[in-house]
């Protein structure tokens, strides 16, 4: 009698990785792919001691190192039609329609953090321990980050 | 508190995370200063849209499959496919055949060298003597010595043009006969052959007295003056022989011919640097008698 293969303890992340996958990367293709490696690396790295109490920090971490490796290598810039048309809309309602084109132009690494903070929730406390760096840093970026969308979406003010 | 610092504490006040007492003072500020006040509406209005952004869900028949090289594998280009199962093998797997690798493709050259300088040397040898016999015709009758055999000039005194071999060279007809047996005998797949060929070469203003000097010397040497080419052959640029003689005169014909270069070219040894006299040896898979090598001599004219 054969035994059910175990799923892996990661599966509960999976909904999460999807979206991250998709929310950061343009093309769907590579998204789709990355998404398999994650979960494949997931499987086969070992947890560090570490991260042994942090384990969505740890499963992230590894999401965004995959995540931005495949950035660096298949980055998809929008047309330079797309960049005109975009920044040619007039009033700032037109624009937050388009909200989701102008938050692809931004790093990959600040998309990871603010989709990471406000749409999955995760606290700065383990946000610091997946970016490797203090929750000041990362509370400085996100300023920074949200004043620049701010600018991008409201600069007729 | 002024407008700088709430902006410092911008992400702060959007998590709420700001302590009761400076909370009072925040909103204080944000009542009166209207820039502050406007940006946070824009802020949280960026905040919401970020968190209501739909979530892209993987299909069920995905989350059910475990994912595997092959699921992904099968979109891939078959280099990407190759390249991603390599990374996958272990490191120790990798190590090994990146070694072995190597190690096959230096052993590969070092093994194919010899046979790729053979190969060329024969190919430069064959458009050399293809050269030669084409342009063996021209030339002029001038120097003809009663006691001397006849200098073949272009195809009279040379063996007809079917005495050209396979490997372009030239040959007599007496090679012919003795050599055709020799070459029925050999085994097929040879490929580099034993036989020696000596190649001298001389460069002086007169030729064509050298030459005589050097028919002298292979009379000395106790050569049959029927020996076909000892008489030479006049070419282009010089004259050449091309015979075939006893493999213990060798030694002999070199310390002779050596001699003559120093002595004979009364405008060369004055030149300074010109190399007027060099040899070499290299094998032929041509066929020669017992006991014979054969020796090419070529009087360069300057």
């Amino acid at each position: 009698m054969s035994t059910p293969k175990q799923p892996s303890p990661f599966r509960s992340y999976e909904d999460l990785l999807f979206d991250l996958c998709h929310s950061t990367l343009t093309d769907a293709q590579s998204a789709q792919q990355i998404f398999e490696t994650i979960i494949k690396e997931l499987a086969k790295t070992k947890i560090s001691e570490r991260y042994k109490n942090h384990e969505r920090s740890w499963v992230f971490k590894i999401a965004c190192q995959q995540i931005l490796r495949v950035h660096s290598r298949n980055e998809i810039q929008p047309t330079c039609s797309a960049q005109i048309e975009l920044d040619s809309l007039s009033s700032s309602a037109s624009r937050l329609k388009h909200f989701a084109e102008y938050f692809q132009r931004l790093q990959p690494e600040d998309r990871l953090l603010i989709l990471i903070r406000d749409k999955y929730g995760l606290p700065f406390s383990e946000l610091a321990s997946t970016f490797n760096v203090s929750e000041e840093s990362l509370k400085a970026r996100r300023n920074r980050i949200l004043r620049t969308l701010e600018k991008w979406v409201w600069s007729d003010k | 508190m002024n407008c700088f610092q709430i902006r410092n504490l911008t992400s702060d006040i959007l998590d709420g995370a700001i302590p009761a007492d400076r909370r009072t003072v925040i909103e204080a500020h944000l009542q009166e200063c209207e820039l502050c006040n406007e940006e946070f509406k824009h802020f949280r209005i960026i905040l919401s849209s970020i968190a209501s952004s739909p979530r892209i869900t993987p299909k069920l028949e995905m989350k059910n499959t475990e994912p595997s090289l092959n699921l992904s594998d099968v979109r891939k280009k078959p280099v990407q496919r190759l390249r991603r199962y390599w990374r996958t093998l272990p490191w120790y797997i990798r190590t090994t055949l990146e070694g072995t690798g190597i190690v096959f493709l230096v052993l590969l050259s070092i093994s194919a060298g010899p046979k790729l300088r053979t190969f060329y040397e024969r190919q430069i040898e064959r458009n050399v003597t293809e050269f030669n016999d084409g342009f063996a015709g021209v030339g002029d009758d001038s120097a003809t010595n009663s006691e001397l055999p006849s200098l073949a000039k272009g195809k009279l005194g040379a063996p007809d043009s079917s005495g050209l071999e396979e490997d372009g060279e030239l040959a007599g007809d007496e090679y012919e006969i003795e050599a055709a047996p020799q070459e029925q005998e050999a085994p097929q797949d040879v490929t580099v052959g034993s036989s020696e060929i000596w190649r001298f070469i001389l460069k002086t203003d007169s030729p064509k007295e050298i030459r005589n000097r050097i028919v002298q010397v292979l009379s000395e040497l106790k050569i049959p003056r029927d020996t076909p080419g000892l008489g030479g052959i006049e070419a282009p640029g010089g004259i050449q022989f091309d015979l075939l003689v006893p493999i213990n005169t060798i030694s002999g014909i070199k310390r002779q011919l050596q001699k003559i270069s120093i002595k004979a070219p009364d405008g060369v040894a004055k030149t300074g640097n010109l190399e007027t006299f060099a040899w070499y040896r290299n094998k032929s898979r041509k066929a020669l008698p017992p006991g014979r090598t054969r020796i090419v001599i070529w009087l360069s004219q300057i």
